[in-house]
């Protein structure tokens, strides 16, 4: 089987199966645009990722890797976030340095899957919870002065969800549709 | 052995020394401690080594090892500061800096992530949810208030307020954190002089005033500082009409601004305007390319209403290139006549049609047949509580429109199992009303929705 050796930031080497290690899109065109052969010795170097984090994707991605490649989705609706699988859910069940950096690292990585349930796990814990907890939770720093973030309260006050299905027709944002 | 590693050492360690001196106070304080700290380490280890002779060599690699690692080289940076030290380094460090704090060490930041994955994120979570979020700090504001998708999704809804720029929530919105799109308003007093359409009519694109009591001179104003507006909506503002007469003592326009981007007017429902402020209205908005005129008309005397009608079919026609969407639901007098008139006109083709609530839609008439016959591009089709609507129609529409999306027949009575057979064959179609047609029976829908293949 080949393999592949890959060097995180502080210098820990894993050597890889190359078919896991092309989850990621950027180490898959890496390959590609090298073309990195077989049996080479060479070390691809991810200055992004330490040890301890490349350590758990790689975990990710050979759990993940007969998974079919996902689809890119259109934005307009909101997504489940429900329909994490268990192996998952007890994966990311880690601290927040942990979720914030598997999230940095299969962004740098260009691990799709891994980017979507990372952000489902971080969407999940933002619901329901007020301003002051998701501060809290994540780590925000409140960087509005105290002014700012009153305005921001009563403007938001009188915020609504639009329902689409109330708007029989809304003019598209394109030019006027001609012929 | 040991000797030379001493004296390379000691150039080192003055070094050191010197950097430590250039560094400031508070700084050297603490590395002053460290380096003496391994001074005196150092010392008791060669003193060990004298003691055991045999571990000299194991000694000498560590003391190399020692020697090279990156904590030695660069003993002045902080690399593990303890919490009883409580190390506070004087540093200025600005956004760019983080998420690494000023003594090194990582820090989750998740308002510092990139703009795509916070916007990512919010994708998943509903409007409240964001809202919440987007009150935590600028970026999450920023990627919750600028994302043009989050924005198409939210509007303000001001209900039962006074407007007024000194109190209420009107006082917060005059210097505002962000733009405003999409406003409603229902039943609301425009009575009172306001900045606010001054500071933020040029961002404002659809506007809804429902049973507002707002009258001409206000109404002017705002349309004059919405150079932007695509969607208008007047509901039951019959105040606003009522006591607006014509003026021909004057050369001055009836509505003296433009609405270029107008795209979508309803006048829904508003009872006192006449062909006067009709025509006027619409020539101030030359892109209409949908029009709602539902329940209107209703108090006018019968030769009004027909003049009414005839305005509106001679503003489809004229826009007939690019109209899209007509509503002409509850009008009384809406005759063959003008089915005709509607079916006739070369180049209309609409996407969203809405005749509902009404009783005397003459199905048997030739018009009506015919207007749904040319009308094959509606993808939108409301026929809600049109009793008239009979199978045959229904077969024709199925036939003539294959892109229909959404088809509404609740409360059409006629429709029985025969009108619903071939709905099967609309490959777009994803909403079905026919709830309260009762004579559908549920073999017909079967049969209308999967075709042919179903068995009793």
């Amino acid at each position: 089987m080949p393999t592949i050796r890959l060097q995180s930031s502080d210098g820990e080497i894993f050597d890889t199966d190359v078919q896991i290690a092309k989850c990621s899109g950027t180490i898959k065109t890496m390959l590609e645009d090298l073309g990195m052969d077989e049996g080479d010795d060479e070390v691809v170097p991810l200055p992004n990722v330490n040890s301890a984090i490349l350590r758990k994707v790689l975990q990710w991605a050979t759990f993940h890797k007969d998974d079919p490649i996902p689809v890119e989705d259109d934005d307009s609706k909101e997504k489940r976030t429900d329909d994490i699988s268990s192996w998952d859910a007890d994966f990311l069940k880690v601290d927040q340095g942990t979720l914030f950096e598997l999230i940095l690292a299969a962004n740098y990585l260009d691990i799709k899957g891994l980017l979507d349930v990372t952000c489902k796990t971080v969407a999940n814990m933002i619901k329901g919870k007020t301003p002051e907890e998701i501060r809290k939770t994540f780590n925000i720093k409140n960087d509005f002065t105290p002014a700012e973030e009153e305005q921001v309260r009563k403007e938001n006050e009188w915020c609504e969800e639009n329902q689409a299905h109330a708007r029989f027709y809304r003019p598209s944002t394109r030019n006027a549709f001609r012929g | 052995m040991l000797s030379r590693s001493k004296s390379l050492d000691q150039p080192m360690a003055s070094l050191v020394e010197n950097e430590v001196e250039i560094g400031d106070e508070k700084a050297t304080g603490s590395n002053r401690k460290s380096s003496t700290a391994s001074g005196s380490k150092s010392s008791s280890s060669s003193s060990g080594s004298s003691k055991k002779k045999p571990d000299a060599k194991v000694e000498a690699v560590q003391e190399k090892r020692k020697r090279d690692s990156i904590f030695t080289l660069f003993p002045n940076v902080q690399w593990k500061p303890t919490v009883e030290e409580n190390v506070r380094l004087p540093v200025q460090y600005c956004d760019w800096m983080e998420p690494f704090s000023c003594d090194g060490r990582f820090i989750a930041r998740y308002d510092l992530l990139p703009m795509e994955l916070i916007l990512k994120i919010f994708k998943q979570v509903n409007a409240s949810d964001r809202l919440a979020a987007s009150e935590t700090c600028r970026r999450w504001f920023e990627a919750a208030h600028y994302y043009e998708p989050f924005q198409r999704r939210m509007y303000f809804n001001f209900d039962r307020i006074e407007f007024n720029d000194e109190e209420g929530p009107i006082k917060y919105f005059s210097q505002p954190m962000r733009t405003y799109p999409y406003l409603t308003f229902t039943f609301v007093e425009f009575t009172k002089h306001s900045d606010f359409w001054l500071n933020n009519g040029m961002y404002i694109r659809e506007l809804t005033l429902r049973c507002c009591l707002i009258r001409k001179k206000k109404f002017i104003t705002i349309m004059k500082n919405l150079p932007m507006l695509e969607r208008l909506e007047l509901m039951q503002c019959d105040e606003l009409f009522k006591h607006w007469t014509l003026d021909y003592s004057t050369d001055e326009p009836m509505f003296p601004f433009t609405l270029p981007h107008l795209k979508h007017l309803s006048l829904a429902a508003c009872d006192y305007y006449n062909e006067y402020h009709f025509e006027r209205f619409i020539e101030a908005a030359p892109a209409l390319e949908s029009i709602d005129v539902s329940n209107c008309f209703i108090n006018l005397y019968l030769s009004r209403r027909m003049t009414m009608i005839s305005r509106v079919l001679r503003l489809v026609s004229k826009n007939r290139l690019f109209m899209k969407a007509l509503n002409i639901s509850d009008i009384p007098c809406f005759d063959d006549v003008a089915w005709h008139l509607l079916a006739e006109m070369n180049g209309l083709f609409l996407t969203h049609f809405t005749v509902t609530y009404t009783d005397r839609i003459p199905m048997k008439d030739p018009g009506i047949l015919k207007f749904f016959s040319v009308q094959t591009r509606l993808t939108h089709l409301d026929l809600t509580s049109s009793i008239g609507v009979n199978d045959v129609c229904l077969q024709l529409i199925v036939e003539s429109c294959p892109l229909l999306e959404v088809l509404k027949l609740r409360r059409c009575w006629l429709l029985s199992d025969e009108g619903v057979q071939d709905l099967h064959t609309l490959k777009h179609l994803r909403v079905l009303d026919v709830s309260s047609c009762e004579r559908i029976s549920d073999y017909g829908m079967r049969v209308g929705i999967i075709g042919k293949r179903a068995r009793p």
